[in-house]
């Protein structure tokens, strides 16, 4: 019946087109000028072509380039008589636009007919869409266009027969054909060989994907929109479902299309349009700092965590005795018989079972050898045969949203003191993302990812100091020492470097790869070791091969003060160059988003100090 | 002999089209079966390990209608398959555990009223068995048998509307 009426009152509203106040009739050719109509039509500002590639988005035949054709099609089109596939008509596929021109031409929509959109009230859950959620999913170093996260949409739905798993989400991808070669991938990503769309599920699938297949956190920023504002935002994403867009992977992306779509009803920016990269953490950063009738236009911020997110902190608020008794259990191949086991609690014993859901889960996953689907029956027997309790959650979940973390750009200033040679100034362009010094909001901890970075030095002339492609180093750390618990520290590093600090034109192209094991030796203390091997130009006589055994500890001393010391021997195996020990230690001040100030000290054949001062954004 | 195989499997269908209408009036639909759930995108954890920002339902009209359609395969029940399907290992677990949000989901969308849910539940419980190694065939069994009980004891708190 509630619904009923709030269909009912929601088409009075719909049919005034919030016409609060009067509004001038503009013309058709005002109106087709109007940025708004444009942004319907998804013209980027100043463009004359519409970046929607699907000529099933148009009305006219040269609607993509011609708004004002466009304009005069849709009118014609809304008017139209309707046929029996109501879901055809353009009142249910452009409800946008006819919300839109309705209001600023009523008097052309005065016999136009009364058309119902079964599949529009569906979706919309009979249009009870009353706020709209962005969700962040953190980044996930299996698979490189996953690096820097990911962004969608949740449509909440004011039903109380709807929990959070069946609410609407709305999602942006690349259509990538199945086992596409790796580099074909990056080709195409990087230069618009793909389509893309916006696509819709419940959002128990993303759940599945990201949370529980590719153990990655979701993120939920509630937005405080106006009712009105979450309408438009819905009826425009309608609109967008299934249109191909030209997807690139560095500023075309999930992040630039949710950001376009949410700018649509908030009207401030929030991803820059003249930046060559999007990043979906951009938003969440300037959704956080939005101010929207003078409240926080985020209204709250919830965890979702992932499978092995609620695997550790379930182990964590284990005590003891119900830590050895899980290990005892994984120990005798997930048999759950034993003394030990017999004296804790049902609900001790419980909480053990249900840590062992997720650890046993965890593995599957990662496709350990110690899963096996007998090993989860075991449990699950075994917690059937406890009465029914509430599902522990992770009350002490102390993560940190990525909003929280330092922004993603960075230039930074250094001054640089040589022990041999004439001092110098460095200027240092990182595109994104973070490095080991970085704090660890909203990612995997102690990891460095970052890509384009350059370094400029003056030292009476200006010369490139350093250039890294991509560089990723993952410590892969465990925190419950349970077998299959993080694994291998990994590295990866694409450069344009020099190979010591003593020489003035030794820069070499170099490709980097390490493997070895981190740590964690107290709270805040990482110890790692990693031996990174590495194919590089024929450069003062190094050969083109080397090998680095090296040795690191990380700290944070305090939460604003992180250092990295590091040290190891670089051995040239097929050149004449004599090996050379060299050592860094590298401290970063502050936990200011925007700005913090580093100071180190390096030897590579030469020592320099620098003192440096980023600026991100 | 293939041509023979050809006309048996012919007039097997031509048989069963036959008698189709009188026997599917007194049969609950499997949707496994009648619909292809389990072919489907999330058919276990390593599948959609492999996809990143998904895509799914495109052109489809496959939205749930909270319309309940015994013959077809766009009602709510099937959507609730569809979603045992896609989340059987939450659900077994949940199960065992006897509360959880994906088993709120489930039961709503078999449409079920609140004050049912752990009643249903804890009758689930008592028959569950875990033993079933492949997730399409536990999802499947576990739908039979918490539709049965929908149906049955349960049949006046749970009605699709």
């Amino acid at each position: 019946m509630w619904c009923c009426l709030r269909i009912l009152l929601l088409s009075i509203l719909l049919c005034s087109g919030f016409r609060t106040v009067a509004e001038p009739v503009k013309s058709f050719k005002e109106l087709a000028d109007e940025p708004y109509w444009r942004a319907l039509l998804h013209f980027p500002k100043g463009a004359e072509h519409s970046e929607i590639v699907d000529v099933g988005f148009f009305l006219a035949p040269d609607g993509a380039r011609n708004p004002y054709a466009e304009l005069r099609a849709t009118v014609q089109q809304l008017n139209a008589a309707v046929s029996e596939d109501l879901n055809s008509h353009a009142q249910c596929r452009f409800i946008a636009r006819f919300h839109w021109l309705k209001r600023h031409l009523p008097n052309e929509f005065t016999n136009a007919p009364a058309v119902s959109c079964p599949l529009f009230n569906s979706w919309t859950d009979q249009q009870q869409i009353s706020s709209v959620s962005a969700v962040f999913a953190s980044g996930y170093l299996g698979n490189p266009a996953s690096f820097y996260g990911h962004i969608l949409l949740k449509l909440n739905s004011s039903n109380q027969n709807k929990n959070i798993l069946q609410q609407q989400s709305l999602n942006f991808g690349a259509a990538v054909p199945d086992a596409e070669h790796p580099l074909v991938y990056i080709a195409k990503g990087l230069f618009g060989g793909y389509k893309a769309v916006f696509s819709h599920g419940l959002f128990y699938k993303n759940v599945q994907t990201y949370g529980e297949a590719e153990l990655r956190d979701l993120w939920e920023y509630q937005l405080q929109l106006e009712p009105e504002q979450v309408q438009q935002l819905v009826f425009h994403a309608w609109e967008l479902i299934g249109r191909d867009y030209k997807y690139f992977f560095l500023k075309q992306n999930c992040a630039y299309r949710m950001a376009e779509l949410l700018e649509l009803v908030i009207d401030k920016e929030l991803i820059s349009k003249r930046q060559l990269w999007a990043m979906p953490v951009t938003v969440f950063h300037r959704l956080s700092e939005i101010q929207h009738n003078d409240t926080p236009l985020v209204q709250r911020v919830i965890h979702h965590p992932s499978r092995q997110q609620r695997f550790h902190q379930r182990f964590l608020e284990l005590n003891t005795d119900q830590r050895n008794v899980a290990s005892a259990i994984i120990d005798a191949g997930f048999l759950v018989h034993s003394d030990a086991y017999a004296l804790l609690t049902a609900k001790q014993q419980s909480e053990v079972l249900e840590m062992l859901f997720d650890y046993l889960e965890f593995l599957r996953i990662n496709e350990h050898a110690l899963f096996s689907d007998d090993s989860k029956q075991r449990l699950l027997k075994a917690r059937l045969a406890l009465p029914v309790t509430e599902l522990t959650t992770s009350a002490n979940n102390n993560a940190t949203p990525p909003h929280s973390g330092t922004l993603p750009s960075m230039l930074q200033l250094s001054a640089v003191q040589k022990n041999t040679a004439n001092n110098a100034v460095q200027l240092r362009f990182r595109a994104a993302y973070y490095d080991l010094l970085t704090a660890d909001a909203g990612r995997a901890p102690y990891s460095a990812l970052s890509m384009f970075d350059v370094t400029l030095r003056y030292d009476g002339e200006v010369d490139l100091q350093r250039f890294e492609l991509l560089n990723i180093e993952n410590m892969n750390l465990g925190k419950t020492g349970l077998p299959g618990d993080g694994g291998y520290a990994w590295k990866i590093n694409i450069a344009y470097a020099p190979q010591h600090l003593a020489c003035d034109d030794c820069l070499a192209p170099q490709f980097t790869a390490g493997l070895g094991k981190a740590q964690m030796l107290a709270d805040n203390v990482l110890a790692y070791v990693l031996t990174d091997g590495s194919l590089h130009s024929n450069t003062e006589q190094t050969g083109m091969v080397s090998l680095q055994p090296r040795l690191g500890v990380v700290a944070d001393i305090t939460p604003w003060w992180r250092m990295q010391l590091e040290a190891g021997r670089r051995f040239y195996i097929s050149g004449n160059a004599e090996h050379m020990n060299w050592y860094s230690w590298q401290h970063r001040f502050g936990t200011w988003q925007g700005a913090d100030i580093r100071l180190g000290i390096q030897r590579k054949k030469e020592t320099e100090l620098t003192l440096a001062y980023s600026f991100y954004w | 002999m293939k041509i023979s195989l050809v006309a048996a499997a012919a007039a097997v269908v031509v048989v069963s089209l036959a008698v189709a209408p009188a026997a599917q009036a007194q049969q609950k639909l499997n949707p496994w079966k009648q619909c292809g759930i389990g072919a489907m995108i999330f058919n276990d954890n390593g599948a959609a390990a492999a996809i990143s920002n998904i895509i799914w339902d495109l052109g489809t009209t496959a939205v749930s209608s909270n319309i309940s359609s015994q013959d077809s395969c766009e009602g709510a029940k099937v959507a609730a398959a569809q979603f045992i399907n896609d989340s059987i290992v939450n659900i077994e677990e949940e199960t065992v555990v006897g509360n959880g949000q994906h088993l709120t989901a489930m039961l709503n969308m078999m449409g079920c009223e609140a004050t049912v849910h752990q009643a249903i539940i804890n009758a689930v419980r008592v028959d569950l068995d875990v033993s079933a190694v492949n997730n399409n065939a536990k999802a499947e069994a576990y739908y039979l048998q918490l539709e049965d009980k929908t149906s049955g004891q349960f049949v006046a708190q749970c009605q699709v509307i």
